[in-house]
């Protein structure tokens, strides 16, 4: 009696769950329109883009900071390579889908040079280390010789040109962004979901006993560093286009801690952290934005939201999320009774 | 010949003051690894607040010294409030996310900074020894400025203080004692959350004399500090990480270097500082004092 | 199976293994015994690649493995546990021991990455055999529970499994039993004696007597970082030598 009204109340559950899987999917899909016939649609739209790029990003971070233990507080830098990479290729002359593939494995290499020595550094000193990278980045793209970046001027991006449409509207850009931040989410399950995957997270949690598994350490410290960049960069290249604009300004240390403070406040090393990080931040941000105008009192009531977060939650939210899941579960055995944990 | 041996010396002086600074902030960065094994990211910041504090101490009429003094003092306490009411809350948690937590401190007090002061430059309006008073050595036909003669002497002053309180003092023993082993310390009657405060406290407070003694140098900014903090973690590296006298030695290089290769070339100056702290962190990370805190990860 | 010549390692001016000669014998349980700080698993440590020996070999089947890194020790089909325990906390129980069958999954990476068919079925394989594994060791109902979440003895048992992933051809296993109450120990006695029907050999240090003298095909004594006796559990129990560097112990 009891286990038919147990199937039952199961099966009611997956019947919300589809339902809520396929609402959502519908509202994804309608977001531009249902934005039309807002009041302020096009600004909400707008934000929305722009949370996709970040999500991308973050997520990129996650694979590498949150997965696989490698902090980095330099990410900016591979987002700014990534984003100058194609735009002064399709400058340049070259086709859009031909310049991405090259930026992305010039990013590729960039951050294939800083593993490298970074898979022997300790977590803080990678952390100083990372951000030093980020400030010679910086610097460099700041003053670059011949004007390859135009100074602190910046440059305006074309609208991007892919198969022949022009993504010039932010509703073009929201299904491109959509798709691209799903393809993203879902290339970091598969990521994880593999032997490398498993071994670049084994190097988190023991590095000793990644190495009687037979993991060599250092080399899978590299891979997910440069996963990681690559989407990180790929991330810069969305950015590019969706900001039509570029200025080494952009891509300051400030992007960097707004990753890492996104990964952190949505749960490090959990698949949908990063986007409900940047959901979070992205929205405070606007909030503050509208209230107290840029500047100072945003920057300051937002670090102080990571600094309370960092005292109390550093799990993130997802993190906070899964606990709590976690802790139900396992009273809800308890009470069940001979879990066979007794001896 | 005589001209560049006169530019050097001319730059020396600035470097050497700039590098004492960077020296103080690197006792700071190196006592904190030595005794809880973390990094503080708000160092800079304190900097900038200290240099503030000690402005507008003068606004009000103090003379510098005794602004030095307060704001220094002042932010001794600032250090203990901060690892007692924060720091020790996320230490509890795990130490690793010191790093960030300090990160997301120093983005609150720089702009709780800019509030306070707005974003542009003041000058240290009132100070004792006036800035652009020179001396004048004849031998070699050199003017160094006096402020920077007195901040290179005071900063002296306050590394031989920290050295000489850290050895013959009984309260710096145990802070030793407790950055050697905590749980050992704790069972020979040492607290250790007193040890850890007073890391603090003197980190900040030295950092904040860093910050008042170039004021008169810089102008006073909000941001006047970030800087100076992370080469204070620059200079640490260079001389050994967690080596206090490596620390203070490496900022002076790192201070002499920066203010050369800054006249010669100086948009880059960010870039080369900082690719100076990758290199050796990279290939030389027990640095100059053979310290092997930086190991292989 | 496993032949160590001359085994010397000095740490800074003390020597902790000195002169040690050891052969562990194919589908055998061979026991490392002695008193704590003896050089027992400094031993293993240096078998399993952690440290390398100042002076002596040691020999895998014939082939000089001296020196070799962790990881690639493992490549060669020695895997070990540790006295205290080294989990992936962070993933589940049944992860940590798909972690240890990293060796053999070799894989192209793009189709790993990928998840190409190929690999597909490469997982559904390793899934079986580590709930296979997990089952071993009683604790398949755990499959999916975070590892760190798991009481002592059971994370001990998700190592053991996770160190007989990938079919090594020798385990070590580092105090199993430190911890464990008596009926875990009688369970990980049998798992021992299954583990040798399963074709592994089996080389471990311990403190426990009972369990040493129950499940051991051989026995070496450790003391001092040198060798002191070997024999059967019986010829070990009965040996002056081996009664004097343990009196006071008074487990045998």
């Amino acid at each position: 009696m009891e286990e038919r009204s147990k199937e039952r109340s199961s099966s009611r559950k997956n019947i919300y769950r589809i339902s809520g899987i396929v609402l959502a999917v519908l509202i994804a899909l309608l977001l531009p329109v249902i934005c039309g016939f807002l009041e302020s649609g096009a600004y909400y739209l707008n934000v929305i883009n722009y949370i996709f790029v970040y999500t991308i990003a973050s997520t990129g971070l996650n694979v590498m900071t949150g997965y696989s233990g490698q902090i980095n507080l330099g990410g900016a830098a591979y987002f700014s390579v990534g984003a100058y990479a194609v735009v002064i290729l399709c400058n340049a002359g070259v086709p859009t889908l031909l310049s991405v593939v090259l930026a992305m494995l010039v990013v590729a290499f960039f951050g294939f040079l800083t593993a490298v020595p970074a898979a022997k550094l300790k977590y803080h000193f990678l952390a100083l280390a990372t951000t030093a990278v980020g400030e010679v980045v910086n610097n460099l793209l700041t003053v670059s010789p011949g004007g390859i970046t135009n100074d602190t001027h910046g440059m305006f991006v074309k609208a991007l040109v892919l198969f022949g449409f022009k993504f010039k509207s932010d509703a073009s850009l929201y299904y491109l962004l959509l798709i691209m931040t799903a393809l993203c989410l879902l290339f970091t399950w598969a990521f994880l979901h593999s032997r490398t995957g498993r071994a670049c997270v084994a190097t988190r949690d023991s590095v000793d006993a990644a190495g009687s598994c037979g993991i060599d350490v250092r080399q899978y410290k590299i891979i997910a560093t440069v996963v990681s960049c690559v989407m990180i960069g790929f991330a810069g290249f969305l950015f590019a286009y969706l900001n039509r604009y570029i200025s080494p300004d952009t891509f300051a240390a400030g992007k960097s801690t707004m990753f890492m403070s996104m990964m952190m406040l949505g749960g490090s090393g959990t698949l949908f952290g990063p986007f409900l990080g940047a959901v979070l931040i992205t929205l405070i941000m606007e909030l503050l934005r509208g209230i107290q105008g840029s500047g100072p009192y945003m920057q300051l009531t937002y670090g102080f939201i990571l600094l309370i977060e960092m005292m109390f939650m550093p799990q993130g939210v997802s993190g906070a999320i899964s606990d709590y899941k976690y802790k139900k579960d396992r009273r809800r055995m308890e009470a069940a009774g001979g879990d066979g944990k007794d001896a | 010949m005589n001209d560049t041996l006169k530019l050097i010396l001319q730059l020396m002086i600035p470097g050497l003051c700039l590098g004492c600074v960077y020296g103080l902030n690197g006792i700071g960065a190196a006592l904190l690894y030595k005794g809880s094994h973390t990094i503080n990211n708000a160092q800079g910041a304190v900097v900038g607040f200290g240099a503030l504090l000690g402005y507008s101490l003068q606004n009000r009429g103090l003379g510098l010294i005794s602004s030095t003094i307060i704001a220094t003092i002042a932010c001794f306490f600032v250090g203990v409030l901060l690892q007692v009411g924060v720091i020790s809350q996320i230490e509890k948690k795990a130490p690793i996310y010191v790093v960030i937590a300090t990160l997301a401190l120093s983005i609150v007090i720089t702009n709780a900074n800019y509030l306070i002061v707005g974003s542009y430059t003041y000058d240290s309006a009132v100070i004792l020894i006036n800035v652009s008073k020179y001396l004048h050595i004849d031998s070699v036909n050199v003017d160094i400025l006096w402020s920077n003669i007195v901040a290179i002497a005071v900063s002296f002053i306050a590394m031989v203080s920290v050295h000489f309180f850290l050895n013959k003092t009984k309260f710096g023993s145990a802070m030793r004692a407790a950055a050697m082993d905590p749980f050992a310390a704790e069972s020979c009657g040492i607290s250790v959350v007193k040890t850890r405060a007073v890391t603090w406290g003197i980190m900040s407070a030295l950092g904040a004399l860093g910050g008042c003694l170039t004021g008169p140098l810089f102008g006073v900014s909000a941001g006047i500090g970030i800087a100076a903090g992370a080469k204070g973690n620059t200079g640490a590296v260079l001389g050994g990480y967690g080596n206090m006298y490596g620390a203070i030695i490496g900022g002076m290089i790192i201070g002499i270097v920066e203010t050369i290769f800054g006249y010669i070339y100086s948009p880059y100056q960010t870039a080369f500082t900082n690719a100076l702290f990758l290199i050796f962190i990279l290939l030389l990370p027990h640095g100059i004092m053979n310290e092997k805190a930086i190991e292989e990860g | 199976m496993l032949k160590i010549d001359h085994l010397t390692l000095h740490f800074e001016g003390l020597v902790a293994t000195d002169d040690i000669c050891m052969e562990v014998e194919d589908h055998k349980v061979t026991a490392l015994i002695g008193p704590n700080g003896a050089g027992k698993t400094t031993i293993f440590n240096q078998i399993a690649g952690v440290y390398k020996p100042d002076e002596g070999k040691i020999y895998l089947d014939g082939e000089d493995i001296t020196g070799l890194r962790p990881f690639e020790v493992c490549q060669k089909g020695i895997t070990r546990t540790y006295q205290v325990i080294k989990l992936f906390s962070g993933m589940s129980v049944i992860d940590n021991v798909l972690v240890g069958m990293h060796t053999k999954l070799e894989r192209n990476f793009w189709q790993d990455v990928f998840h190409s068919r190929s690999m597909r079925e490469s997982e559904k394989e390793a899934f079986k055999k580590a709930h296979e594994l997990l089952e071993l060791v009683g604790l398949d109902q755990y499959a999916d529970h975070p590892a760190g979440s798991l009481a002592y003895g059971q994370q001990r048992l998700v190592e053991i499994a996770r160190a007989l992933a990938p079919s090594p051809k020798l385990v070590l296993f580092d105090e199993p039993a430190a911890g464990m109450n008596l009926k875990e120990k009688n369970d990980l006695n049998e798992m021992i004696r299954r583990i040798i029907d399963m074709g592994t050999t089996v080389l471990l240090v311990e403190h426990d007597m009972s369990l040493v003298m129950n499940v051991a095909d051989i026995i070496y004594v450790i003391n001092s970082g040198q060798n002191l006796a070997k024999g059967s559990p019986k010829e070990i129990s009965e040996d002056p030598a081996v009664i004097e560097a343990y009196l006071g112990r008074g487990e045998i």
